[in-house]
């Protein structure tokens, strides 16, 4: 049984398109990584799983349940944060995660008590009052109240400073290894590359690509820096670069065929300094979304 | 029940200044009832009252209850008023039950909690429904003070009272089931504040051309106001006239109907 199974999952708002047979797969266990750029149908995605809207057309199941007949099952095991924090402003932090814990009738306290010690959440605060990334720490606290099963987080590290997203990653990679499924909303590339198993890539409203990301990253071109004192534009292409720019002799390009035949076709001319990237997910997101092609 | 405390709770504040507001107005109308209860002001205020046309004294609510002397007939004429602003505020609370949730994005979190539309809907109509029953008899409890401090002596006043609250309340469930309709139905871009004044003026307008025009009479029927007015009530022996019980039930089952259907049904947007 998956943990998010959508079939031709599509949702168009009016004549607005919103997400186009959405084929999605999540098995137990996963830290999944779903990325796109606003606007792609990353959220949309989410809302129709958690039925805020009803699809078009198309199914979607949560851990073997229907999410618009059974999604009231579903929310008892699932913990949501949700991109733009709009919680009861006058309600104070306490408040707040002791109503969420109330829906779910038992909760363990000692656990919701070391989740807001790991935030150091300022419990007596009004939510109005707290700053964008402290609310961002309340939602996730409130989002795991209950140990869910599966946790969705849409762009949960925006606003959060470096010592906060490193210290959510480091929650989620724990509550991961306790069991819980983590989806995971994203712009940030680096954190999902760095965390995620599994990735899917959607651009305006469809997937266009589901893969390991060790995989995705390995067929990546790499990005190469050469600073020359000639001009090797014309050599460089006939290599068959990609996405190259030229400042000054200092040539950046997208390069995905073989190092060795690079090497040796730049010895032939004086180079300053070469620097080869490793692969990125960002350089195979970029090629998506600049190149235009799916393949 | 978590979610029908959480919105007491929250609503309780405003719930305390509307209800500050209209004992203050109570209050001062109240306190003018012994020089109104002069026997020559009372002379001159018939004469005064009778000299106005009869479709204005309608649209005032003075047309049956003329005896400013009589403690009773003064409280019905004041209480037009504060069945005016109890019925916004009714209408108010509705309009913003379900809808607010959507437009300040706060349906983010409730949503996210194992709790049905239909929860939602039955914990927040509750919620509304107690609030206004309690700021009704938080006015019921000011007003009997109030007639404890300018009754004359042995005047029995009780029966009447409690009557014209219970048709008041009545009134302004209307408002209260039609608001919670409103609000499954309107997007979360509306303002429910003057969507509740909205929808209490225009039908009060209608209900007044009801009255001052015969050939539309049966606009009568699209005001909750008027079926109401606390001075109709105490003329007919503390009864609301039929067929307005029939029309009031009609309009709460079908607006309930409307809300719990439509919330079901809609996709929340935030």
């Amino acid at each position: 049984m998956y943990v998010i199974e959508t079939i031709g999952l599509t949702k168009h708002y009016g004549q607005n398109r919103g997400i186009e047979n959405v084929d999605l797969t999540v098995n137990e266990g996963e830290f999944f990584g779903f990325i796109g750029p606003n606007g792609a149908g990353k959220s949309t995605t989410i809302r129709t799983l958690l039925n805020f809207i009803y699809p078009t057309s198309g199914r979607a199941m949560i851990l073997g349940m229907d999410c618009i007949t059974e999604t009231t099952r579903i929310k008892s095991v699932t913990g949501y944060v949700p991109g733009e924090i709009n919680y009861y402003r006058n309600t104070s932090v306490r408040d707040l995660l002791y109503y969420a814990a109330s829906f779910h009738g038992q909760v363990d306290r000692l656990y919701m008590k070391k989740i807001c010690d790991q935030f150091e959440l300022e419990m007596v605060k009004p939510i109005g009052t707290l700053s964008l990334g402290n609310k961002k720490k309340v939602a996730i606290a409130q989002a795991l109240v209950n140990k869910p099963r599966l946790l969705i987080l849409d762009e949960p590290a925006n606003g959060l400073d470096p010592l906060m997203q490193s210290r959510l990653f480091s929650v989620l990679t724990d509550v991961n290894q306790d069991g819980t499924t983590v989806f995971l909303s994203s712009h940030n590339l680096t954190e999902v590359q760095r965390f995620c198993h599994r990735v899917a890539i959607i651009r305006e409203g469809s997937i266009i690509e589901v893969s390991q990301v060790d995989t995705l990253v390995k067929t990546s071109s790499r990005r190469i820096i050469v600073q020359s004192r000639e001009n090797l534009e014309p050599i460089l292409h006939q290599l068959g670069v990609k996405e190259i720019r030229v400042e000054n002799l200092r040539f950046s390009f997208s390069y995905g065929g073989s190092i060795d035949q690079l090497i040796k076709t730049l010895a032939r001319y004086t180079i300053d300094d070469l620097r080869i990237e490793d692969p990125s997910l960002e350089d195979r997101f970029l090629h998506y979304y600049e190149g235009g092609d799916t393949h | 029940m978590n979610l029908y405390v959480f919105e007491i709770r929250r609503q309780l504040k405003s719930l305390l200044v509307w209800f500050g507001v209209l004992a203050l107005v109570l209050l001062l109308f109240m306190s003018f009832f012994p020089s109104m209860a002069d026997s020559d002001m009372a002379q001159l205020t018939r004469i005064k009252l009778n000299a106005i046309p009869p479709a204005v004294r309608e649209a005032l609510g003075i047309t049956r209850t003329t005896d400013f002397s009589d403690i009773l007939q003064y409280f019905a004429y004041t209480a037009q008023y504060i069945l005016m602003a109890a019925s916004i505020y009714a209408a108010i609370l509705g309009v913003s039950a379900l809808v607010k949730e959507e437009a300040e994005g706060t349906i983010e979190f409730l949503y996210a909690q194992p709790v049905s539309r239909t929860g939602i809907a039955a914990m927040k109509l509750l919620a509304i429904f107690t609030l206004l029953l309690l700021f009704n008899l938080l006015l019921f409890a000011v007003s009997a003070l109030l007639f404890e401090i300018f009754r004359h002596p042995g005047y029995e006043y009780l029966p009447m009272l409690i009557a014209m609250f219970k048709g008041m309340l009545g009134g302004q469930a209307v408002f209260l089931v039609v608001g919670f309709a409103l609000s499954s139905v309107l997007s979360r871009f509306s303002n429910p504040g003057p969507i509740g004044l909205g929808l209490f003026f225009l039908t009060y307008l209608l209900g007044n051309i009801a009255l001052i025009n015969r050939d539309l009479e049966w606009l009568k029927y699209l005001s909750p106001y008027h079926f109401v007015q606390p001075s109709t009530i105490l003329a007919d022996g503390g009864a609301i006239q039929p067929p307005y019980p029939l029309v009031m039930l009609a309009i709460v089952v079908v607006a309930v109907v409307v809300a719990f259907w439509r919330y079901r049904n809609k996709d929340l947007m935030v």
